[in-house]
């Protein structure tokens, strides 16, 4: 499925943003220029460059966005939880149950009772 | 890019931001009852030259086989070629389909929708939608399919990325080492994430803002001041789709090499 959504999606991401595409096959474009450049020339220079100083902005955004996403998950898996719609759909327990389930076997006279 | 995505993901799912996701769930554009519901009189008579599309004021033409809505040519999604639609395409309103299924009322009008509801559907990989009214099409444009493309391609491009620790420079597929190309797809996915997602809440905002006779203008957090920051604005307008906005006709255009001689006779029909 991998394979099969790596060879199509990218069609659907470009029906999605029609001429917008150019976005992220620049993006993509100008990696692979600079990864497949010699180490020599100016491209190679320049986009490391652009790369290390990328890297250091977006390592120091990246370090924010996981301390943030890391008390996010916390507070979501805590039990005095601030988000109880999130919560109450990761633990599910269906306390509303007055009759057995059906796939349960019961005696035939006491099928269909309430408890 | 990845970790701004998730980061989005969750505060779409709040209560707070998670309005401008909610705000479509109950349809607010419908000018029908739906069918499931029951009426105490046995028709129900409309005067049909009096109402109005609520996407674009003008006189209604059709209906909406999702939510009933009557809307005009305009207000109308007029659907993607079959070709590319047909494609693994799936089901998208189950829950609507569980309900016609148990309408006991009006049985064989059940079944009449429950047929039209399965055969509203989508295509994830191709970014395909089946005909329906504009409201519906960007309720499910917006937090179905595209929603669940860009979590497709967030998966993908993490999943290239993590790919680029296993393998080494020295496989050679092509002209390039396998390294780098799994570096330039995990690229291309995780731009095309971000940018995704973000399209997609600022269409549901514009969406929102203009049409504001229907939709909670609420919904739209107050940071996104689109009424007197002009910048703000121009940004969200950017990213939006530009069919958001009211009066515009939704429907995509293709190369004509995707359409079959029906779907081409039926457009001149339509026009």
């Amino acid at each position: 499925m991998t394979v099969f959504q790596v060879a199509f999606q990218p069609f659907g991401i470009a029906n999605c943003m029609r001429w917008r595409a150019y976005i992220p096959i620049g993006c993509t474009l100008f990696l692979r220029i600079v990864l497949l450049a010699q180490k020599t020339t100016y491209m190679y220079l320049l986009g490391s460059a652009s790369f290390v100083f990328l890297s250091l902005f977006c390592l120091r955004f990246a370090s924010w966005c996981f301390v943030l996403l890391t008390s996010l998950f916390l507070l979501l898996l805590s039990p005095n939880r601030p988000f109880t719609k999130t919560h109450s759909l990761l633990h599910h327990r269906r306390g509303w149950f007055n009759a057995l389930s059906l796939r349960v076997r019961v005696h035939s006279s006491r099928h269909g009772q309430i408890r | 890019m990845l970790l701004v995505c998730a980061f989005a993901y969750i505060l779409l799912d709040t209560d707070k931001y998670g309005k401008i996701r909610s705000s479509f769930d109950k349809r607010p554009w419908r000018n029908m009852k739906s069918l499931f519901q029951r009426t105490e009189e046995e028709e129900v008579f409309v005067n049909f030259n009096a109402m109005k599309c609520p996407f674009t004021n003008n006189p209604v033409r059709g209906t909406c086989p999702i939510c009933c809505s009557l809307t005009h040519k305009d207000g109308y999604y007029h659907g993607d070629p079959h070709v590319l639609h047909e494609f693994s395409s799936q089901i998208v309103e189950h829950e609507m389909a569980k309900e016609a299924s148990a309408m006991d009322h009006k049985p064989v009008l059940g079944r009449i929708q429950l047929d039209t509801l399965i055969a509203y559907r989508a295509n994830y990989l191709f970014a395909t939608l089946s005909p329906s009214c504009k409201g519906c099409y960007y309720k499910t444009w917006c937090w179905n399919v595209g929603y669940r493309m860009t979590w497709q391609s967030a998966i993908l491009g993490f999943n290239c990325m993590m790919c680029t620790y296993l393998f080494g420079e020295d496989i050679q597929i092509f002209y390039a080492d396998l390294r780098a190309i799994l570096f330039c797809m995990s690229m291309f996915f995780s731009v095309s994430t971000l940018y995704m997602l973000l399209a997609l809440i600022c269409t549901s905002v514009v969406f929102i803002y203009e049409h504001p006779h229907f939709m909670d203008l609420d919904a739209i957090p107050k940071f996104i001041d689109l009424k007197n920051n002009e910048r703000v604005r121009s940004w969200v307008y950017w990213f939006a789709d530009e069919s958001a906005r009211f009066g515009v006709n939704p429907t995509k255009s293709y190369w004509t090499v995707f359409y079959s001689k029906k779907e081409k006779e039926e457009q001149r029909r339509r026009r």
